[in-house]
């Protein structure tokens, strides 16, 4: 075509760019009253990029064992120019992670964005979720502090309860029957390789099951449309869209960088396998709701109500007939409001009255 | 009817046993008020004497045999003399009995190779000892009042007299009890009975009475135990130098030392006292109100001198080590990791322990060097912070710089929504769908 360079043109014979671009510049978004929703995802995406991109730049210098790992976080936080700012930037992303992504997802089943066709985009979304509490849960043992430490004894001994291979994969998380340097080593490794291999793979398939699909519209806005009671809108993706998507990166990223200034994330004390517990121990701010629930009940059955909770919240789009058929399901919105109630609730109360 | 009487007797007898307890009349007839006024003598016996638990019964020092009464039904015939039977030996004879075992090595091995057979051959030695076998003064202290009689206890169980935090109390039974002690001299003067108030006031007493320390020292870590005696001028800096021997070494090879012996004065007790030790402080030190240099040495004096520099040196390290300390804080509470100043920080509040002991040189050139050193550690430390707080000032300004540049850049992008979106059609992208 004329006007191109021979280096386009050399890609675009290879790679077809131009299918690329006309899908590009005929993609949309609905927009509605509930839009601001959408932007969820992008952000969660952000995050994950800017976790990738600190957690490679904390390689540089991090060792993990536990003779070397809090020393390296230190001299990270202390000799590095910038390390401090790269670390807890890590640190505050990785929070605001996890967050966006348990937003993402109630704001996905409110929606019933899930309902056919995107039940694959639902479930590799929620596998995506149990990968980035993965990442919290390995992560926050790799500075082998005292905290992380026993967070780790705690979270891990609830392997035991899971029938049948409970001892096996207790020590297979630990790397022994006890956490030690064996437990950062392994963590680690789940944590620069094992789940990253996994995320990509899925966030690859979750990103283009979306743009295949596009996004989902609320029941209730379809319903509005067909009654006439609103009218469709839809807006481009390229480039009103990405704009506002950008527009939302931009802010968080200036509201980590304040907060790793203003209060750079704390190293706390080194590791002490020999050290008492103090009492209130308690695994990161997105187990707690779990941890606080299995005080009240029998751990096995609690560890048990967990299991099957996760897989029915994977498979629930095969159970949403009504939703499917593109009408209201009121029962799934009370189950989602239920959930989502009942894990702040239970993460309040694990930090404001924790019991024994 | 009495023998329906032993065997119940026998039957709890056993139950009150943990072990297998000898087949024995004599405890028989000792735990029943029928056949004895005091069962008490029995009933602790068989509560855990240590003795008792080795395997060992009364016949063991008592002689006598106490199947013979168990057998015939008559308990009295296993006191036989012609069996054995040895009356209680009587306060005088009380030592003798228990070192008939406990001085026979043979014998202790078989029941505790670690413990020593040499108190008999102590307590000889001790001013107990010598009162009672030259003096046949039986008010003295004899084996049984600190470990007891029938129900003795080994020194680890936490309700034996002489478990390491109940010794105070042990010797207090008599020490101070002032009418027991009357007529009691040392060295020609009456022995006081205040000790016990004064040690337990003192931070020995503290430790050892209130926190249950049994590193911190007793009576006997002083006195000795079996062969308790007063120590003389000459071996109390090496009664409290078995703990504190930094500090021994360091008086010994001090001028003092040797003043000290010429004008026949104690050492450590001259300046820390004996039963009474408080916790010391750098206040001891020094020419200040309290301070008990000045006790012996006049104004403007060498002494003098050198106590003034030396606290004044000791002064300065601490203020060194205090004032690194807050900016430290100071930038902790800003957010900085401070975990290498406080390690390094730590090495100079080494220092100041250490000079601590080092005062007992008397020597300001000693104490000098390791508190210099000491300031030099703080000083960097208290560098570091500083610069850690500079750090701090151009973080902020860095973060008001990036702030702006974010709130630029968020304000051009939505600038440029508004552009776009005022040439955006979204009728027709809408109708494309």
């Amino acid at each position: 075509m004329p006007g191109r360079s021979k280096v386009y043109e050399w890609f675009n014979t290879r790679a077809d760019i131009d299918n690329i671009l006309k899908f590009m510049k005929k993609k949309t978004v609905p927009h509605h009253r509930y839009s601001l929703w959408y932007y969820i995802g992008g952000m969660c995406l952000f995050l994950f990029i800017v976790q990738v991109v600190t957690g490679i730049l904390l390689l540089l210098y991090y060792k993990p064992t536990a003779e070397a790992a809090f020393e390296s976080v230190q001299y990270i936080m202390t000799e590095v120019p910038f390390g401090w700012l790269i670390r807890s930037v890590h640190s505050y992303a990785a929070n605001l992670f996890i967050g966006f992504v348990f937003i993402h997802m109630f704001s996905v089943f409110l929606m019933k964005g899930y309902r056919k066709p995107r039940e694959l985009t639902w479930v590799s979304g929620a596998f995506l979720l149990f990968i980035a509490l993965g990442f919290g849960f390995s992560g926050y043992l790799l500075p082998w502090n005292q905290l992380a430490y026993l967070a780790t004894n705690v979270g891990t001994n609830f392997a035991v309860m899971v029938p049948f291979v409970g001892e096996w994969l207790l020590e297979f998380m630990r790397g022994g029957p006890e956490v030690t340097g064996a437990t950062l080593t392994r963590f680690f490794g789940f944590h620069v390789a094992v789940l990253p291999g996994i995320c990509t793979v899925l966030l690859a398939a979750h990103i283009i099951l979306i743009q295949r699909h596009g996004m989902s519209t609320p029941v209730s806005i379809e319903k509005e449309i067909e009654t006439g009671k609103a009218r469709r809108l839809e807006i481009p993706f390229f480039p009103n869209f990405l704009y506002r998507d950008m527009l939302g990166w931009t802010l968080a990223l200036g509201l980590i960088i304040l907060l790793s200034t203003l209060f750079p994330w704390e190293l706390g004390e080194k590791a002490d396998i020999l050290k008492p517990a103090p009492p209130h121990v308690r695994p990161e701010w997105f187990f707690v709701f779990m941890y606080q629930t299995l005080k009240y009940v029998p751990k096995a059955l609690g560890v048990f109500g967990f299991a099957v909770a996760g897989i029915i919240w994977i498979i629930l789009p095969f159970m949403d007939g009504k939703s499917n058929r593109g009408e209201r399901n009121r029962i799934f919105t009370i189950i989602g409001v239920a959930a989502l109630l009942y894990i702040i609730i239970f993460t309040f109360i694990g930090y404001v009255a924790p019991g024994e | 009817m009495k023998k329906i009487k032993l065997i119940i007797l026998t039957f709890v007898a056993i139950q009150f046993s943990s072990i297998e307890a000898k087949e024995s009349s004599c405890i028989n007839c000792h735990l029943s008020s029928e056949w004895v006024s005091d069962t008490t003598i029995a009933s602790v016996f068989m509560a855990g004497d240590i003795h008792r638990n080795m395997g060992l019964g009364c016949e063991d020092c008592h002689g006598g045999d106490p199947k013979i009464g168990f057998v015939e039904g008559d308990p009295v015939l296993a006191m036989d003399p012609a069996k054995g039977y040895k009356d209680p030996p009587g306060r005088l004879g009380v030592p003798e009995f228990c070192g008939g075992c406990h001085s026979d090595v043979e014998y202790m091995k078989r029941y505790n190779p670690r413990l020593s057979t040499d108190q008999l051959k102590l307590y000889k030695t001790s001013i107990h000892g010598k009162s009672l076998y030259n003096r046949k003064d039986t008010k003295v202290a004899i084996c049984t009042d600190c470990h007891g009689g029938h129900g003795i206890l080994p020194s680890s169980d936490s309700r034996s007299g002489v478990f390491h935090a109940n010794i105070p109390g042990t010797c207090k039974k008599c020490h101070s009890d002032t009418g027991y002690m009357r007529g009691y001299k040392y060295e020609g003067k009456q022995i006081p009975t205040d000790q016990y108030d004064e040690y337990r006031e003192s931070i020995h007493g503290i430790l050892v009475l209130e926190k249950g320390d049994n590193s911190a020292p007793a009576c006997n870590a002083c006195h000795g135990n079996h062969g308790a005696t007063p120590p003389n001028l000459a071996s109390v800096s090496a009664a409290c130098g078995e703990c504190h021997a930094n500090n021994r070494d360091f008086f010994n090879g001090s001028p003092h030392k040797e003043a000290w012996e010429a004008m026949d004065l104690p050492e450590c007790e001259q300046c820390h006292g004996n039963h009474n030790i408080k916790a010391v402080t750098d206040d001891l030190l020094g020419v200040s109100e309290g301070a008990i240099c000045l006790d012996c040495h006049a104004e403007n004096s060498a002494g003098y001198l050198t106590a003034q520099k030396m606290s004044m040196s000791i002064d300065s390290l601490k203020y060194s080590i205090a004032d690194a300390d807050s900016i430290v804080q100071e930038a902790e509470r800003k957010g900085v990791e401070g975990g290498q100043a406080r390690f390094d920080l730590g090495a100079a509040k080494d220092d100041l322990t250490r000079v601590r002991s080092v005062v007992h040189t008397f020597d300001h050139q000693q104490v000098s060097e390791i508190t210099t050193a000491g300031i030099k550690t703080s000083g960097g430390v208290k560098l570091g912070a500083e610069a850690a707080l500079k750090d701090i000032k151009i973080r902020q300004i860095g973060l008001a710089v990036s702030l702006l540049v974010i709130i630029f850049v968020a304000i051009m992008i939505r600038l440029k929504i508004k552009q776009v979106d005022s040439k955006t059609d979204f009728e027709a992208w809408s109708q494309s769908k």
